[in-house]
């Protein structure tokens, strides 16, 4: 009996066994999942828990309700990683011996990372909401903020969902709006990039939303540190830019025992083959989803279209087979507007994002870089399809193609 | 409980039990009468029916869970989409007011009265010719371009 060990239950750990169990025979191979709890967190639901939207019955629900059947769930935590030894061994002792390891450990917020970050103003002043007690905290700070400079900062790339601190920020300006003060908040967005994202024709989309709804762009900003007296973020070049509210990603890093263990770069994410998920270093060990430094977004729609070719190569690993198919670092996201509007971006490692009608190219309904309606409920209904359908391991029912427009062809250059 | 089936307080409390090494092995019937001791064929019989029992029960529990997930994921659609329908429709009655003063609605009145009027002085034969007529009409308006 082989056995497949999968740190991690999130998105990727838990859509991986889902969709690996019928594929690996029973007789043949044992699944074991560990992770530190049993709580499953729907992860793009924290940006709405700001500003009131879900709450935490909205994004929290336990791991054990939806891995299937044949698997065995381990709660503990990772203490450290043997990929010569093939085994895990967990806080508490226990080791587990693999044949074959997937690691979706995910990446996470370490604000300790940054100079004056985990100060006296953290979480008074000094906000994330990549976490769900920070989206809470941080629902509080807005509920109370009635007019002063509010700051959304990326600490440095990469982060999960990039585009989430412009989501923030399009939905802050419709919260102001609504509530009649936002003649009183000056918004502004501080990132380290050129632009406002990463890909160009992305990038001049967002530019334009943030401009018409008079939002400041700071770029090139690489913080060196946070200063709390005089409540600024400091650059490396010495420019500051003085904030009443910051809300802030901090940078974001892969899990410990990865970097102990050999299997990671500097910011502990494993380095892996970008087509095949696979290690650089180890053919037994896989990185799914944020775990893994494939040059795409850190998001979930990238493990969820990464796992019709992951799931392929590891049958045919595990038959002692040559991988056939590889991953082109496709991802999609719908990115929120405010307003009860949506744009979409859908791009890969070589095609920027483009104009065009998803999944029926004549009729859509959604609309790649365009804000529409039908996008903003695509975004709104996906929390249900993540619960209901993508963790239970079944396809959304929709074609999988990219946006298309017989009028314009995608534009080709290089996504990261 | 029954009031009988309550030990007596001054029962004794060296009391024998059913598990005491003085009781039979061959289980006796009240009225004193030794019952037939079961095969070993009746047992595994009875063992087997208990496993197929098991697995029933499996069998039932497993779709009971898959029921409740079918039905939480109804439910969960029904709260979902409220809001969003809700939006939907706010955005288009605010749409139809909107054409509605600007004059849309009384237009489209008029137009159906006509239509109304068309309906009432052509048969079918009357309304295809029509049809044909405008087409021919519009090629001619067509060519003198």
């Amino acid at each position: 009996m082989k056995h497949l060990l999968v740190l991690g239950a999130g998105t990727a750990g838990t859509m991986a066994v889902a969709k690996l169990r019928p594929r690996l025979p029973a007789s043949e191979w044992r699944i074991t999942v560990v992770d530190r709890d049993d709580e499953h967190h729907y992860q793009p639901g924290y940006l709405f828990v700001p500003f009131g939207v879900y709450d935490r019955a909205d994004v929290v629900r336990p791991r054990s309700r939806y891995l299937p059947e044949g698997v065995d769930l381990v709660l503990g935590e990772i203490a450290a990683i043997d990929p010569e030894g093939r085994a895990v061994t967990l806080a508490d002792g226990t080791v587990l011996a693999y044949d074959e390891l997937i690691v979706a450990t995910g990446t996470s917020p370490r604000p300790d990372q940054t100079p004056g970050m985990l100060g006296d103003a953290w979480r008074r002043s000094v906000h994330e909401f990549y976490t769900l007690p920070g989206a809470e905290a941080l629902r509080d700070a807005l509920a109370g903020f009635d007019g002063g400079r509010l700051v959304a900062h990326v600490s440095e790339l990469p982060v999960k969902c990039p585009v989430a601190p412009l989501e923030f920020l399009f939905l802050a300006d419709a919260h102001f709006r609504d509530r009649g003060v936002r003649d009183r908040v000056e918004l502004v967005y501080v990132t380290p990039l050129d632009g406002a994202f990463t890909t160009p024709a992305a990038a001049e989309r967002l530019a334009g939303l943030l401009a018409a709804r008079g939002i400041a762009v700071e770029t090139d900003f690489v913080v060196e540190r946070i200063d709390a007296d005089a409540q600024a973020l400091v650059s490396y070049d010495e420019r500051a830019v003085p904030f009443d509210l910051l809300v802030t990603v901090p940078v974001n890093m892969g899990a410990d025992a990865i970097a102990e263990c050999g299997l990671g770069d500097e910011l502990q994410h494993v380095s892996v083959d970008p087509g095949t998920l696979q290690s650089r270093r180890y053919p037994n060990v896989f990185a799914l989803g944020d775990a893994n430094d494939a040059p795409t977004s850190k998001a979930g729609s990238a493990v969820h279209l990464a796992l019709a070719s992951f799931v392929e190569n590891f049958v045919q690993h595990a038959r002692g087979l040559p991988m056939t198919h590889a991953y082109d670092g496709r991802v999609n996201c719908f990115v929120e507007t405010g307003g009860g509007k949506a744009l979409l971006l859908d791009f890969d490692y070589a095609t920027q994002p483009s104009p065009g009608r998803y999944p029926l190219s004549a009729v859509g309904p959604f609309s790649g870089l365009e804000e529409t309606t039908m996008n903003h409920v695509g975004k709104m209904m996906f929390k249900w399809a993540y619960w209901h359908l993508l963790l239970r391991g079944r396809d959304l029912p929709i074609p999988s193609g990219a946006p298309r427009s017989d009028a314009e062809p995608r534009l080709e250059g290089a996504a990261s | 409980m029954s009031a009988s089936a309550q030990p007596a307080a001054n029962a004794p409390t060296d009391a024998t039990t059913p598990t005491d090494a003085t009781t039979p092995t061959d289980a006796t019937t009240p009225t004193g009468a030794t019952a037939p001791t079961p095969s070993a064929a009746d047992v595994a019989a009875l063992q087997a029916q208990l496993a197929r029992m098991a697995v029933q029960l499996d069998e039932i529990a497993a779709e009971s869970r898959r029921s409740r997930e079918r039905w939480e994921a109804i439910d969960e659609l029904v709260r979902d989409m409220t809001p969003i329908v809700t939006q939907a429709l706010e955005r288009a009655d605010a749409k139809l007011g909107d054409l509605e003063g600007r004059g849309y609605g009384e237009v489209l009145g008029a137009g159906a009265g006509v239509l109304d009027r068309v309906m009432r002085t052509f048969d079918r034969d009357g309304v295809k010719n029509i049809g044909d007529t405008i087409v021919l009409l519009l090629k001619t308006l067509q060519n003198m371009r």
